[in-house]
């Protein structure tokens, strides 16, 4: 059945992707390792180094990926997450394995064409929809990356090329993993350091010993999971505010009407606010008020005398059918735009107001 | 009293970080004088046919053939199949067009940092752009348009809609001068030390402002537009 979910409905988080990075050997596979019933797709070799090590799969060519999510998906059966480590070696495979079904996507020794990245980019992309439709959290392992950023240096998630890109669209979090004082740290923060993506702006991690808190990230993973939902709650209570705020601002009429909703909006959180305010502006122009800073109050602008009659400029309007149309819009700016087809002069009122039936032919065109 | 764009504020960054970027082009832009870039005039050219698409269609209005948009004089004609998937994406819930203000004290001096957003949505902040060429979301996440807005409107989120168009070598797809290659979607979060690197960028501005003796402009209505009621 369909799940309908409008603008003011709130949306629960269910899977989470998030990407650990770091420097080799400070324990990246084995914070990964502390996920919620985690299977790790090991395209690195490297997993017997890890701590508190979990299921694994070895993964040597992307045939496995595409069996472990077709065939074999039984094997995922109360696994909640799927950690890929490195993302950076599974990426490398993908790459692989496109070139190999496609040799205008690239070749082996010189790597990925422009459009074999745009294939890596699509693939992976759908194996994350795959994975997050069966309702499983993804983790990236990826190791660490000093790169120029202008004139700084900055820490990356070592990821080739453009999926970089797609890695930091997709991730939900993105945490840094280093030793900082002494101690491990894992950083959600962007920084001039390094990059991170921190919805729930935490402060820096203290990262536990292993037997001390082994599902570490499962516990970050779960309250990520509950605060993003708590946050698209509070979206659909400002989206329903904003839309109340609506309601009252277009029934209003009279410049009173208007003054009266002013204490009521002093009061709204910024984000209403700067709604509350447009919307509030948009209804004082249609009504041709103004703001008396004075008075505090709404007022209507003093009559202005009546600006000379426009010359009757006929604006036209192609139909469907080839004829010319014409309105009376001498008011309107006339907007020219120029099709394959010839010219034509389209008035922006008519287009946004009336419909053809209301065009009239030309009395003596 | 001084007033500053976010536009500008990401401007300065760009002049502290770039090595494309310095003083003299910064100073004319702080002032005025720089002309938009095509590029530029492009990008007002889609934003203007996606906040009022009906006004933009050329064609039966049913099922437009082409959009067009005028910058500056400059007619730009895009092919249907360049903006409705763009369209697609556009959120139609929240407010367009939102404006903000937030004041700094910079030792003494008030400087008032000014914001438009695209649209606001419920706790978000949703942002459009048109990217001509490359696309890297590394230079969106460096910026600090994003930063301010977090914190101009109190908001949770912001989301960017990237629509990458290039201009069409080919035509393989269809006879137009652009071709949409991607359109990529992406979102930022406040973060601890927000409020205080949004601080330090506009301390480092005043400074700049005051060295470069640009006062006169940022004080003026030219500089306050962003926000103009």
């Amino acid at each position: 059945m369909l799940k309908i979910l409008e603008s003011t409905d709130a949306m629960k988080v269910e899977t989470l992707v998030v990407t650990v990075f770091g420097q080799p050997g400070l324990g990246k596979s084995t914070l990964a390792n502390g996920a919620e019933a985690p299977l790790t797709l090991d395209f690195d070799r490297g997993s017997h180094r890890a701590g508190n090590r979990q299921r694994t799969v070895l993964m040597d060519a992307w045939v496995d990926v595409e069996e472990l999510l077709g065939k074999h998906r039984p094997l995922l059966d109360g696994q909640q997450t799927l950690v890929l480590d490195t993302i950076g070696r599974c990426l490398d495979i993908l790459s692989l394995d496109i070139i190999g079904k496609n040799p205008k996507h690239g070749a082996p020794g010189s790597g990925l064409s422009l459009q074999g990245w745009g294939a890596l980019k699509s693939g992976f992309a759908a194996f994350v929809v795959g994975v997050r439709a069966l309702g499983k959290d993804l983790v990236l392992v990826a190791h660490d990356k000093e790169e120029k950023d202008g004139d700084n240096r900055i820490i990356r998630p070592d990821i080739q090329g453009g999926s970089y890109g797609l890695v930091t669209q997709i991730s939900d979090l993105m945490g840094y993993l280093s030793m900082q004082g002494g101690a491990r740290t894992l950083n959600f923060s962007p920084t001039d350091a390094s990059v991170g993506k921190n919805p729930c702006g935490w402060n820096p991690w203290r990262v536990p010993d292993v037997e001390q808190r082994p599902r570490f990230l499962a516990d970050l993973i779960a309250e990520a999971k509950g605060k993003l939902s708590a946050l698209s709650g509070e979206a659909a209570l400002l989206s329903a505010q904003v839309e109340e705020w609506r309601a009252k601002i277009e029934a209003s009429i009279k410049p009173a009407d208007l003054t009266a909703l002013l204490p009521g909006a002093k009061g709204l959180v910024p984000i209403v606010q700067a709604q509350v305010r447009t919307l509030l502006g948009a209804r004082v122009r249609v009504l041709g008020l103004h703001f008396d800073a004075a008075s505090g109050a709404y007022g209507a602008v003093a009559a202005q005398p009546a600006p000379p009659p426009a010359p009757a400029v006929p604006v036209e309007r192609e139909t469907q059918g080839g004829a010319v149309a014409y309105c009376d819009h001498a008011e309107a700016r006339p907007h020219i735009a120029r099709s394959k087809t010839g010219r034509k002069i389209v008035c922006p009122t008519c287009i946004m107001e009336v419909t053809a039936a209301d065009l009239r032919q030309p009395a003596s065109a | 009293m001084l007033r500053v764009s976010v536009t500008m504020l990401n401007s300065f960054r760009l002049l502290m970080t770039e090595d494309w970027m310095d003083a003299a082009r910064f100073d004319a832009e702080v002032r005025g004088e720089r002309a938009p870039t095509r590029q530029m005039r492009l990008g007002s050219a889609i934003h203007a046919i996606l906040e009022n698409p009906t006004a933009h269609a050329v064609g039966d209005l049913d099922a437009p053939g082409e959009y067009c948009a005028t910058v500056d004089g400059e007619e730009f004609v895009f092919p249907r199949e360049i903006i409705e998937p763009c369209l697609a994406v556009v959120e139609l819930g929240g407010v367009a067009e939102c404006k903000a203000a937030l004041d700094y004290d910079i030792d003494g001096e008030q400087v008032t940092v000014v914001g438009k957003a695209d649209r606001l949505v419920g706790n978000s902040v949703i942002e459009y752009k048109s990217k001509w060429g490359r696309f890297d979301v590394k230079d969106y996440a460096a910026a600090l348009q994003w930063r301010y807005y977090l914190r101009l409107f109190r908001a949770a989120r912001v989301r960017y809609h990237v629509f990458v168009i290039a201009e069409d070598e080919g035509g393989e797809d269809f006879d137009a001068a652009y071709a949409l290659r991607s359109i990529e979607p992406f979102d930022f979060f406040p973060y601890p030390g927000l409020a205080a690197d949004c601080e330090r960028w506009v301390r480092a501005f005043t400074v700049y402002a005051h060295a470069h003796q640009l006062e006169p402009w940022l004080r003026s209505s030219h500089e306050a537009e962003e926000v103009s009621a």
